[in-house]
């Protein structure tokens, strides 16, 4: 009853064939007979399973998925040559020769203005009532560029006018206006399509700033901001 | 099976033909899913062309794509389950561990339960019998794919047979001697 010659047989040599001796044994035994028989079924199931086809189109989705890759691959790969050291190279040598031609070259020319926040207008503030040259160039954007006082520079009230320069001309006074110390002065400026010049009246001495906004053909705000500091005892 | 010239690169059209079918039905067998095993396939596929320059030779080339297969497969469902674990991802059933379904070959009452059968047992085991009875590999090459030692195999093949013979007994006692 509890045989198990068969079964070590069995689990030691899967799929061997039987001595006759064991053969023998296995007539005789019924729980190796019973567990031969069970067996041998089971392989013949196991091995009668059918074999699926390939799915359609499969070596086509293969070379699809296999060119794809590669493609990327090749789209990824850091293939070092002179281009690629030179391209960055030429662009570095272009953009440090621009800022010198900038600032070097035209020095008669404002300098680049110091802050210059797009759009950024007080929320009071209203640029209405342009009165634009009907032949000025619709698509130019004026840039504002500080003139005197320069930004952080200490002045007295003898040299004081504040005055900006606008590049390329401004065709419209009354797009612009100019703000000192977050006051609106451009009624008691001098505003014209190159400059704005304003004289303060009496200033006390300390830190000021000066805002220049001015609307864009294309409607937007620029505004450029830059402090100055009034010397005490001239004023 | 002759193993490749190293400095060749896999001529994937004749592999396909040769083998595709094999590990096809390899892949089915694991997972009981047909699309998932027609993916699986051509995973690796790509995986053996990415790979095989550094494939050594030690075996003939479909050990190998059996392997990587194995291997495979066994990082999927590692993947799978924790996917399924964290909830980042609803897995089908019949992914992880249950009998195929979309397979058109399996019309038969019979194959339906047996290959159910088979899915549902142990990974390791499952490997086992789809490699020696599906795939007609000796013990020793199922050693050397599986990475373990033929005694092993050999237990896990015995310990398997006795787990389906349970399950599939109504079959195995109608086809009884």
């Amino acid at each position: 009853m509890n045989c198990h010659l068969i079964e070590n047989f069995l689990q030691k040599n899967p799929g061997a064939a039987l001595s006759d001796g064991l053969k023998q044994h296995a007539e005789n035994c019924s729980t190796c007979k019973k567990l031969l028989q069970e067996q041998n079924a089971l392989s013949g199931i196991l091995k009668a399973m059918p074999q699926s086809d390939l799915p359609p189109h499969f070596g086509f989705r293969f070379a699809s998925r296999m060119a794809e890759k590669q493609l990327s691959q090749k789209k990824w790969r850091w293939e070092p040559n002179w281009l690629t050291i030179a391209m960055p190279a030429m662009a570095l040598i272009v953009a440090f020769s621009v800022i010198l031609m900038r600032y070097e070259l035209f020095p008669d020319k404002p300098k680049t203005p110091i802050n210059t926040p797009s759009a950024s207008v007080p929320v009071n503030m209203t640029l209405a009532g342009t009165n634009s040259s009907p032949d000025a160039p619709q698509n130019t954007n004026t840039q504002i560029y500080p003139v005197w006082p320069g930004n952080e520079d200490a002045v007295d009230q003898d040299n004081l006018t504040i005055m900006a320069s606008l590049y390329p001309d401004n065709y419209g006074t009354g797009r612009v206006k100019i703000l000192l110390d977050d006051q609106d002065v451009s009624s008691e400026s001098i505003i014209d399509k190159q400059h704005i010049a304003y004289m303060p009246q009496r200033l006390d001495a300390g830190q000021h700033m000066v805002t220049v906004i001015i609307q864009q053909p294309d409607g937007k705000h620029k505004s450029v901001s830059w402090s100055f500091y009034l010397l005490e005892g001239r004023s | 099976m002759k193993t490749m010239p190293k400095n060749q690169r896999l001529d994937f059209d004749q592999i396909i033909d040769k083998y595709g079918q094999k590990l096809f039905n390899l892949l089915l067998r694991l997972t009981g899913n047909y699309h998932l095993a027609q993916d699986l396939s051509q995973d690796v596929l790509l995986i053996a062309y990415k790979e095989y320059p550094k494939f050594r030779g030690d075996s003939d080339v479909f050990t190998w794509i059996y392997r990587i297969a194995i291997n495979h497969h066994r990082k999927q469902i590692r993947k799978l389950r924790l996917k399924s674990l964290l909830g980042f991802d609803e897995v089908p059933s019949d992914v992880l561990s249950t009998a195929p379904d979309s397979d058109p070959a399996e019309q038969d009452e019979q194959n339906r339960t047996v290959a159910k059968a088979v899915a549902l047992l142990p990974l390791e085991f499952k490997e086992t019998i789809v490699l020696h009875y599906f795939q007609d590999q000796s013990c020793e090459k199922i050693a050397g794919i599986m990475g373990c030692s033929e005694g092993t195999v050999k237990s896990r093949l015995w310990r398997a047979r006795k787990i389906l013979a349970r399950k599939l007994k109504s079959f195995v006692s109608e086809t009884g001697v």
